[in-house]
This record gives C-alpha cells, sequence and structure tokens, in this order.
C-alpha cells in the first residue's frame, strides 16, 4: 500500500477519506484536521490560555501533544478518580508525559478535595460509576480552569466519541443535551469557562495510530468500569454501519452539526445563575455535582 | 515455545490473548483468520503500524490492539 501524497510505503489506511499514508504524511494530515478544527469552530488563539483535560489515555494525550507542537500556551488537569489500580496507572501516563515535554501537569485528587472517589460515590447513590464519574470531571475542570484564570477547556472527545453520544441523544431524544452538543461551548457569564473538542473531526483509530506513531505512551488498559458501558455499545453499532458504508459516523456527526442542531436551540434556554453552596452555574437552586457531593460527605467536613 | 520461523501475535485489551503463526503470513489474512476487521484493530510492530498488504517476517513481535475506548465524556 502506498502513500497518496508521496508513494513512499504507507502505514495506515483510512477508508472513509479512500486514502492511504506514509507516517509523515499522516502526521500532516492529522495535525491538519485540528488545526482546521480550531479555525473553523473559532475554538482559541495563541494568545489564549488552554487547560487540558488530562486522563492517561490516547485521546487527551494526543491532544496536549498537538497543542504543545502547534505552540499553545496548553496546561494539563488530571483529575485522580480513585478508581482502583487504574487511576494511579493512568495519572503516571499523565505525569511522565508532562515531564518528557517539561508541560505543566495540575492534578486534583477527587477523594481528597471532595472526600470521596468515583467507587465510593457509585456504590452508595446505587449509580453506574460513569454518571458520578462524568458529573465530576466535568465539575472540577471547569472549577478549577475558572479559579486558576484559564480562558478555555480543552477535552480529546474524538468523531467516535461525539457520534455515539449523539446517536444516544438520539435514541433518546434528550433535546436539551443536543442543542448542546458542538465542538465549542461558549463560556457563559454565569461561570462556565468555554469548552472545546479540537479532535472531534478525528476518528478513536486515528487518534491511537497517532499516539503509536508519535511515541505518546498513554494508558491502553481500558477504565475497569467501561466495560459494558452504553457508549461502547453505541461505538460498536456505529462502527458496524462505518464497515459497510465508510464515512456514515462523519456524515451523522457533522450532517447534525451542520442541519439539525439548530432546531433544538430552544431546548438549551435554561436560565443559569450561581450555585447556592459553591458559586459553579447551574439551573437549579444547588447544582448537581453539590447535590451529589452532600448525600456521599457530611456537611460538617466541607469541601 | 514457537518455531523461530514463527510470528508471535498479540492483544493487551480487552484481554490478554496471544498466537504463532507462520511468517510470510499477510497482514489481511491474519486479520481474517482471527476474526478482526482491519478496521478494528490497529496492527502495531514496534513504533510503527503494518497495513492489510504487509507480509510478516520471521521473528516479528506484532501487538494487535483495538482504538475502542469507553467511559463517561
Amino acid at each position: 500500500m502506498k502513500c497518496i501524497q508521496c508513494r513512499g510505503k504507507a502505514v495506515i489506511e483510512l477508508r472513509q477519506h479512500n486514502s492511504a499514508f506514509c507516517r509523515d504524511h499522516f502526521f500532516e494530515y492529522f495535525e491538519r484536521q485540528v488545526q482546521r478544527t480550531i479555525e473553523k469552530f473559532r475554538m482559541f488563539g495563541p494568545q489564549d490560555r488552554i487547560l487540558v483535560a488530562v486522563s492517561g489515555g490516547k485521546d487527551s494525550l494526543v491532544l496536549w501533544d498537538v497543542l504543545l507542537r502547534f505552540g499553545y500556551q496548553a496546561d494539563g488537569l488530571y483529575v485522580d478518580l480513585g478508581i482502583g489500580d487504574y487511576s494511579p496507572a493512568s495519572g503516571e501516563k499523565a505525569r511522565a508525559f508532562a515531564e518528557a515535554r517539561q508541560a505543566k501537569l495540575h492534578c486534583v485528587g477527587l477523594g481528597r478535595a471532595y472526600g470521596f472517589t468515583v467507587p465510593e460515590a457509585s456504590a452508595r447513590l446505587r449509580r453506574v460509576p460513569c454518571s458520578p464519574c462524568g458529573l465530576s470531571k466535568r465539575y472540577v475542570f471547569n472549577r478549577f480552569a475558572r479559579e486558576q484564570g484559564y480562558d478555555v477547556v480543552a477535552t480529546g472527545h474524538n468523531l467516535d466519541d461525539e457520534a455515539a453520544v449523539l446517536l444516544g441523544n438520539l435514541l433518546h431524544w434528550n433535546e436539551g443535551y443536543l442543542a448542546r452538543q458542538y465542538p465549542v461551548l461558549e463560556a457563559h457569564e454565569d461561570g462556565f469557562v468555554r469548552k472545546v473538542k479540537p479532535l472531534v473531526r478525528l476518528t478513536e483509530r486515528e487518534t491511537a495510530a497517532y499516539a503509536v506513531l508519535r511515541g505518546v505512551d498513554y494508558i491502553v488498559e481500558e477504565c475497569p468500569f467501561s466495560r459494558g458501558a452504553q457508549s461502547i455499545l453505541y461505538k460498536e453499532a456505529l462502527n458496524k454501519l462505518e464497515s459497510e458504508s465508510p464515512g456514515t459516523k462523519r456524515q451523522l456527526l457533522f450532517g447534525f452539526y451542520e442541519r439539525a442542531r439548530e432546531r433544538f436551540r430552544s431546548a438549551a434556554d435554561a436560565a443559569l445563575h450561581p450555585c447556592a453552596r459553591c458559586g459553579q452555574p447551574t439551573t437549579s437552586e444547588v447544582c448537581a455535582f453539590c447535590r451529589m457531593s452532600e448525600r456521599l460527605v457530611p456537611v460538617t467536613q466541607g469541601r | 515455545m514457537g518455531e523461530p520461523c514463527d510470528v508471535r501475535v498479540f492483544m493487551q485489551v480487552p484481554e490478554r490473548r496471544e498466537w504463532r503463526v507462520p511468517a510470510g503470513t499477510r497482514v489481511g489474512d491474519l486479520l481474517r483468520q482471527l476474526g478482526f476487521s482491519p478496521e478494528s484493530v490497529l496492527v502495531i510492530e514496534g513504533h510503527t503500524l503494518r497495513t492489510a498488504d504487509d507480509v510478516l517476517r520471521a521473528g516479528a513481535e506484532i501487538e494487535l490492539r483495538p482504538p475502542i475506548s469507553g467511559g463517561a465524556p
């Protein structure tokens, strides 16, 4: 198989683009896609301070790697969720990455800072772990970015992640989530920091390939709680469609952005105001994180 | 122990698995035999990737790695 650019030996075939690339032209292709996304959606500029949500997995480390290569002011934040052997191992990947590149990595331990871990929250609330995990990460990243003066939070969500979330939201007609599903969530005067997803044009396979070829050492093991997660079921369903008809995932997601999302806009208009406990933005009197936290941690223990 | 002309093929996730295949096997045939589509795994040798038409050399160590990952966004 030959690279479509230089006719050298290809290292990856991309059926959805009817293409194959050698190592160097794959890097060029990949980084061009990221830069194009940043520019098209006006995500941030060279003057902005970016906080990358780092998990130790391939997507977040690849995103951080590319942003540093581009010369952006990108620091990382790793949230220790307290998940068995998985959290220390993933935290180590994040720390090693930062050290090798002399990049700045912040760490917040959910247990130390807020008094509970994801497994504890899951057991005591009797909810699947992904629920308190997602809620906690979104809360901590927003709060940290706001308190430390970052202009934007960047996450490593890729095309597969976003297409799977879209499929789930469509299957359940979650109109409020559909209204907010976009590569950029604007900052809100009541306390939401701007959030962006620069990898949204790239598939999970492309991100993993970039990590391997660039030597980005990420945690290959999956979170032990992700087995049987609905997001994986949706990804597998979409991958079956994609294998029969390459480009399906892209058409679904970008077709939604361009042709359908606007129709759900009115569902996103719930008024925000500061949470009575922590001051973070919420549509209720007390935000979802504080409500969860109060069920888990005695009020006297504080946060 | 495999024969010296074998290729060792292994996976770490979602579970640890290992196979021995003869040198000279094409990657596309290997994936077909093991029941993987070329889109569902990366075929890794050292720090590079192998494509479906590549032929595996004797003594090679090949990792099959699914790129899929999950959990809360």
